[in-house]
């Protein structure tokens, strides 16, 4: 059976399955003709290591991937950005081909730079510039060119979207989604078996547009054209997808899957300042501004040889163990030292209170709780969860305090959920009714049993 | 590439399928022995850290990751 898969990246299912249910009549149609619920994103749940994970079927722990960027080999702040290259077990694409399976595979993130298979390729938003090699076969890209009007018109991504006006940002987040569909539309009259795409204007509209339907926001703002911005987003993505539908063949599985979700975020927990205030981060010198861990790095701020945890990320906080013969200058004695210094900091970061000193729900997760798999060692020792998710985290040195409302960063309206959405719908009904218990890495499983295997 | 080379005999079916691919690939590969190296060396590679991005294109898609809140 053909498989069909819309990954909308970031989709939530508070409000695609509760607040807008209605008002998405292609998903809801979906969903009551076949199956629907929530389905666990990965830890953490960001874009990357979710849909490899989800496309793997494995454990992020097996594919050492943490985050869209990972620490080199040797250092401690170094960072390279994840590419296809480094995902090196096969997904789902890999899989079918073998079996003479035609794909389609578009936008789907961490596919640059592409590779070959049984079908075609284009990468996401990874990708560097619309000079790079980003579609399998090399051709194909001058096709896209062409449907779309012209090199210029190819839009990669919506950049710089803190610095702009949110109705501008509206506008360029729906030309993003009208592009991505007209492509999607075009690949689906080549031949394929299996096809997944997926679109990222939702994600990248939540950071921005949230605070402008969500009255319990703390930074609420009444404003009668973005009341509905996020929503009328949503709706756009639903339209373009009944389109697509109708391009279908009739016995046609359909997927419609996010890799995390969202939800308001209050502030940013200033993480490495915690850790420097507690004695776990030592600082050679207190950086007088604002200061990235990678700068205060290189200008030597941190002495690592006495420093026992750091921590890493943007919306969840990943702290390392500064652990001897793992790390270029570990000082924490694997063993019954790592245990006790690891669990000394998880303590610190899970009584983290909020700035009027009421009770945070912080979720702690250690290494062994979440991963499993060959490349554990580079996983992050612990990850933490602000307030479940509703606090952010800054990386940087140099803050006053350690909470940020807004930063370096630029406003911030929303964070992660751990949850996404799964619509299934099955021609044969073999998938039916509420579902309950997936996680991301039972989609690999689940189009695979859906194709027929 | 002028390296010495050694003979591997494969399946004849393996063969005729990838055949296909390459002749499907739109002039990406040019022979089947073009297409193998390339797959056996995406394999044999990918424990390695290897830099896919220039250090300009990575200074690039980190800034808009910056821009995007995720660095």
């Amino acid at each position: 059976m053909k498989v069909f898969v819309l990954g909308i990246d970031s989709a939530e299912p508070e409000l695609v399955f509760g607040k807008w249910y209605s008002e998405l009549p292609t998903i809801k149609s979906l969903a009551e003709d076949g199956a629907w619920g929530k389905i666990a994103s990965t830890v953490p749940p960001i874009t990357c290591p979710s849909w490899v994970s989800g496309l793997t079927g494995l454990n992020p722990g097996h594919l050492g991937l943490y985050d869209l960027r990972y620490r080199k080999r040797g250092s401690y702040t170094e960072f390279g950005i994840v590419s296809s290259r480094m995902v090196s077990k096969p997904r789902v694409w890999d899989v079918l081909s073998g079996r003479g399976k035609k794909c389609g595979v578009v936008f789907v993130p961490v596919t640059y730079p592409p590779v070959p298979l049984n079908g075609f390729m284009v990468s996401s938003f990874l990708t560097p510039t619309t000079k790079s090699p980003f579609t399998y076969p090399r051709s194909l890209k001058e096709e896209l060119f062409r449907i779309i009007g012209g090199e210029d018109r190819y839009i990669i991504d919506v950049y710089d979207y803190r610095r702009k006006d949110p109705r501008q940002l509206m506008e360029e987040l729906r030309a993003k989604t009208e592009h991505d569909f007209k492509i999607i539309r075009y690949l689906l009259k080549k031949p394929w078996d299996f096809f997944m795409a997926v679109v990222m204007s939702i994600d990248r509209a939540q950071h921005t547009l949230w605070k402008f339907f969500d009255r319990e926001h703390p930074r609420f703002v009444e404003d009668p054209e973005l009341k509905d911005g996020l929503l009328e987003l949503h709706k756009q993505i639903d339209e373009e997808l009944a389109k697509t539908l109708e391009l279908l063949p009739r016995d046609t599985a359909v997927i419609v899957v996010s890799d995390h979700g969202a939800k308001r975020m209050y502030f940013r927990i200033n993480v490495n300042e915690i850790l420097a205030e507690e004695g776990f981060l030592k600082l050679r010198e207190k950086p007088r501004r604002v200061t990235s861990l990678r700068e205060a790095d290189e200008k030597g701020l941190i002495d690592w040889d006495k420093t026992q945890a750091f921590a890493l990320g943007a919306y969840i906080a990943q702290v390392f163990i500064n652990v001897e013969g793992r790390e270029p200058r570990g000082c924490v004695k694997p063993g019954e030292e790592y245990e006790r210094v690891r669990e000394e900091v998880a303590d610190g970061l899970r009584k983290v209170r909020g700035p009027s000193g009421e009770a945070l729900n912080n979720v702690v997760y250690m290494k062994e709780d979440v991963y499993e798999g060959e490349k554990l060692d580079v996983m992050p020792d612990i990850t933490v969860y602000f307030d479940n998710l509703h606090y952010g985290v800054n990386e940087s040195l140099g803050h006053d305090s350690i909470y940020s409302l807004e930063t370096a960063k630029g406003p911030d309206d929303s964070n992660h959920g751990e949850y996404g959405i799964l619509v299934v719908y099955d021609p044969e009904g073999r998938v039916k009714g509420r579902l309950s218990g997936y996680r991301m890495e039972d989609l690999a499983r689940l189009i695979m049993m859906l194709q027929g295997d | 590439m002028s390296e010495e080379k050694v003979a591997i005999y494969i399946p004849k079916s393996l063969y005729e399928k990838i055949k296909k691919q390459v002749e499907e690939s739109g002039g990406e590969f040019k022979s089947v022995e073009d297409y193998i190296i390339f797959v056996l060396e995406e394999l044999v590679k990918e424990e390695e850290e290897e830099e896919v991005y220039s250090p300009e294109e990575e200074e690039e898609i980190k800034k808009r990751l910056r821009a995007l809140g995720y660095l």
